[in-house]
């Protein structure tokens, strides 16, 4: 098996020396591995000194939960050369990390993509980092070590039932190490042309016999993209972040863990606004100044092995000052869960949560009224895991009830099924309903969209002025998801999805009435519930150990859209139909690893109020080089979207200006103590 | 003709390269095959109190709490005959009816589960196989332990003794003696 395979891809013309090179080559190979049963006649002395390695776990590994997750590792992180989470999540099948300019990104699962996409909900160990603003992330606020990451689960599809609204299409999870594993000092230093300085130090020690502890300070300075004409983009910017993690083991049954970060960053954008007045339109180019901060409380309590319960309280704050809006928002959250078996056949988990969120804008192009808003969401959970068939049949039903001051009460149901027959292959199914909650924007907002500007000799200017509506409701879906995952061939796996969504009350815009009596003439565009669509399509995801020190991944996705009006695509836009991702990963020698990666997006469909644009699909290619001249130090070298100076991955939906993302490399020193 | 010549030139060099790399993996095992024969010799070695065996032909149960991969592997030694037992391989995907292993394999269980695990079990006469330095300091017997490449066979046996099991001196010779008590509740 492995023989063809590597045949076919050394497809060259023969020459003398070829062939006496594939058979040197291959009558290695087939050394390569001893066999198990060779191994079960040596002594336990023997086993002891053998030279162990496990590499192929990655290549092998099927995941029982059954939902579409996929899980990028620390080693994976690094091995890209990401220098943010967005760059990380590039990795991860059916999911749509486009990058609009230096620091902002569209980021979303199964469509619907924006950099105000509001159907993804994001995790940062436990902490949500979902803003109530417009129902999304603003990414460029969003950091972390790291080197600390242990990993970052993707669930694509509904994840509602167990982490609350806006989980519509996918939920993502970064889940940073316990301090005990980050013990010791690490230095990270660097610089490029795009990334052109950055740096980073943790230190992680032991406060007394059942408490770690780690803190972590680090900063960069981003380069400027280009314009499609080729300029400057004007959209650099820098960042300083520090925070602190610590773990405790307050008795054999109670652990407590208590993080924080905090940072401040100036941001470059170049805006256009609508003015009513000749030229009709305003540019130049702003910062925006940006700092907030976190502190988490988590307690967990366990009862016995098959019983526990955790209280987390956390509390987070940022502020923006934009030309278009300033906000400030603090949050607070406690949650409380348990889980415990009952009657030896059901795993119950069970939570309640409130959150707390207290708002403030200043208005800029833009205005929130009121302007400031306080706001209460209450929710409470169940979800029971049932074993039908020891071992190998799982049924899980729950669903999640909240009650939210913009739509009223929620309810979130989903119902499971995995079927393990073999420990080869996995299937599952599940049917969910999921709902993303109005945002404050969309409730209170009032801005002007656009102006048309008089045309002679009839037509007077009209302003089109975008409105919030109070009466706007919560988007929902329902969605179907069948999956397979099988490890069949040694060294190979492949996780298999296929989706399809039903959605109701998608947002649409609705012109009214135009107000002749304004000066000047003025027609409202209301924020309503009228576009339905349905998505379906499905994603591959494989692993293959090709050789022990030659790993390859593959992902596919394909989504269809269709929506129930034709105006809807030029509202809504289009996320791309096809995502192609290709990494090849080399260890030669321990020391050194080379690393490939090639993506190819399709053509989206972008909305702006600058109109409507049909971006043109794309190649990128990243390459990494590592070496690690002794045990604690390693170099790389790192070049990203080396296959053309210059690309446009997105269009932001308002006010800033079309940027193509540059050609970059950085070099990378990382020192452990 | 020339460039084809350089090119296969460039192949030969780049291929015999790769394949003295791998000549020098080639030396190494799986290290879930390891653990999988090692774990099969400790029950060679143990000693479990008179009545957990009806007879001198009950198979010994060997449970499994681990992903496929970490299943897999076992494979290879069920039905494995040792003194007139054989092996008899029980997978887990839930901790639950675990009264009736004889070993536990735990691998990779998180240490808040692990803690209140290894308190329930400590007076059954099951032995309990881990793979890390965190697994014994939280109460386990045997910590098969991945250092630098090599297997590392540490044993804890007051918990050992606690459970009313016993280890033959032929293995512990070989490994190196921990004592790490099962922590008080």
């Amino acid at each position: 098996m492995k023989i063809s395979v590597n045949i076919m891809i050394l497809k060259i013309t023969p020459t003398k020396q070829f062939l006496a090179a594939l058979i040197i080559y291959f009558s290695y190979s087939a050394i390569a591995y001893t066999n198990q049963d060779e191994l079960i006649n040596l002594s336990v002395e023997d086993l002891l000194n053998v030279e162990v390695i496990s590499v192929a776990k990655k290549a092998k590994s099927l995941n029982d939960s059954p939902a579409a997750i996929f899980v990028i590792t620390q080693d994976d992180i690094k091995r890209i050369g990401a220098t943010s989470v967005p760059e990380a999540l590039r990795l991860a099948p059916g999911l749509d990390v486009a990058r609009i300019d230096s620091n902002k990104w569209a980021i979303s699962a199964r469509g619907f993509n924006g950099r105000f996409a509001n159907k993804l909900l994001v995790l940062i160990d436990g902490r949500s980092i979902y803003t109530r603003a417009f129902a999304g992330v603003y990414w460029e606020n969003q950091d972390v070590m790291l080197e600390d990451v242990e990993r970052i689960e993707v669930i694509r599809g509904p994840g509602a039932t167990l982490w609350g609204a806006n989980a519509v299409n996918g939920v993502i999870n970064i889940i940073t190490k316990h301090s005990s594993d980050t013990q010791g000092g690490l230095l990270i230093a660097g610089g490029g042309t795009e990334e052109q300085g950055f740096g980073a130090f943790r230190y992680g020690g032991q406060l007394n016999s059942d408490t770690t502890a780690r803190a972590y300070i680090k900063g960069f300075k981003r380069d400027e993209n280009s314009n499609p004409s080729g300029s400057e983009a004007n959209d650099d910017w820098d960042k300083v972040q520090g925070g602190f993690r610590m773990d405790s083991q307050l008795s054999s049954h109670d652990k407590l863990t208590i993080q924080g970060d905090a940072y401040r960053s100036e941001i470059n954008q170049n805006s256009t606004f609508p003015q009513i007045t000749s030229p009709y339109q305003t540019n130049f180019n702003e910062t925006i100044d940006t700092f907030g901060g976190n502190l988490l409380a988590r307690h967990q309590h366990t009862f016995s092995s098959t019983s526990d319960y955790s209280l987390q309280v956390f509390y987070d704050f940022y502020e923006r000052k934009e030309a278009f809006i300033k906000e400030n928002r603090h949050v607070i959250d406690i949650d409380f869960q348990h889980r415990f078996a009952l009657l030896g056949w059901n795993d119950l988990v069970w939570g309640a949560g409130y959150r707390y969120n207290h708002d403030n804008f200043d208005s800029g192009f833009g205005e929130a009224i009121p302007s400031s808003r306080s706001n209460h969401l209450f929710n409470a959970f169940i979800q029971d895991e049932i074993t039908l068939i020891d071992d190998t049949l799982w049924l899980t039903l729950g669903s999640k009830f909240e009650h939210n001051d913009y739509s009223g009460f929620e309810a979130q149901p989903t119902a499971r099924l995995m079927w393990a027959p073999h420990h080869q292959h996995r299937f599952w199914g599940a049917v969910s309903r999921a709902v993303r909650t109005p945002s404050r924007l969309e409730h209170d907002m009032n801005t002007l969209q656009t102006v048309e500007p008089p045309k002679p000799p009839f037509q007077p200017t009209v302003a089109v002025g975008l409105e919030g509506n109070s009466n706007f409701d919560s988007e929902e879906v329902i969605s179907y998801e069948i999956g397979y995952r099988t490890t069949f061939i040694n060294n190979l796996s492949i996780d298999f999805t296929a989706f399809y969504n039903n959605y109701q009350n998608l947002r649409s815009g609705e012109l009214g009435q135009l107000n002749f009596l304004s000066n000047p003439f003025n027609i409202p565009l209301q924020i309503e519930n009228n576009y339905s669509a349905h998505t379906y399509g499905f994603e591959i995801a494989s692993v293959w150990q090709m050789l022990d020190w030659w790993r390859w991944d593959a992902n596919y996705s394909l989504l269809k859209t269709d929506f129930n009006k034709q105006d809807a695509i030029d509202t809504i836009g289009s996320s791309p139909q096809q995502h192609v991702s290709l990494r090849s990963s080399i260890s030669p020698w321990n020391n050194i690893e080379l690393d490939v990666l090639f993506r190819y997006v399709d053509t989206n469909t972008s909305v702006s109020s600058f109109g409507t644009a049909v971006i043109k699909d794309y190649v990128s290619m990243d390459i990494r080089l590592a070496w690690q001249p002794i045990d604690n130090l390693e170099l790389s070298l790192v070049g990203q979207n080396l296959l053309a100076e210059q690309h446009f991955e997105y269009r932001q939906e308002y006010t800033t200006s079309d940027t193509e993302i540059d050609r970059g490399m950085y070099g990378k020193l990382a020192w452990r103590f | 003709m020339l460039i084809q010549k350089k090119v296969g030139t460039l192949i030969f060099c780049m291929l015999f390269f790769f394949s003295s790399i791998n000549h020098a993996w080639s030396r190494s095992v799986e290290k879930q095959a390891v653990l999988a024969i090692l774990t099969l010799n400790i029950a060679r070695f143990t000693r479990w109190p008179e009545p957990v065996f009806i007879n001198a032909e009950t198979d010994i149960n060997l449970c499994i709490f681990g992903d496929n991969i970490v299943q897999q592997s076992f494979e290879s030694i069920d039905k494995k005959v040792i003194s007139n037992r054989s092996i008899h391989i029980i997978n887990l995907s839930r901790l639950r009816n675990l009264k009736q292993c004889q070993l536990l394999y735990l691998s990779d269980l998180e240490h808040s589960r692990l803690i209140p695990l290894l308190m329930e079990l400590q007076i059954q006469p099951i032995l309990t196989i881990g793979e890390n330095i965190k697994f014994l300091q939280a109460g386990g017997m045997v910590g098969l332990i991945d250092i630098k490449g090599q297997m590392k066979l540490n044993i804890n046996l007051s918990t050992i003794k606690q459970s009313n099991l016993a280890i033959s001196s032929r293995l512990l010779k070989l490994a190196k003696i921990v004592d790490f008590p099962i922590l008080a509740p």
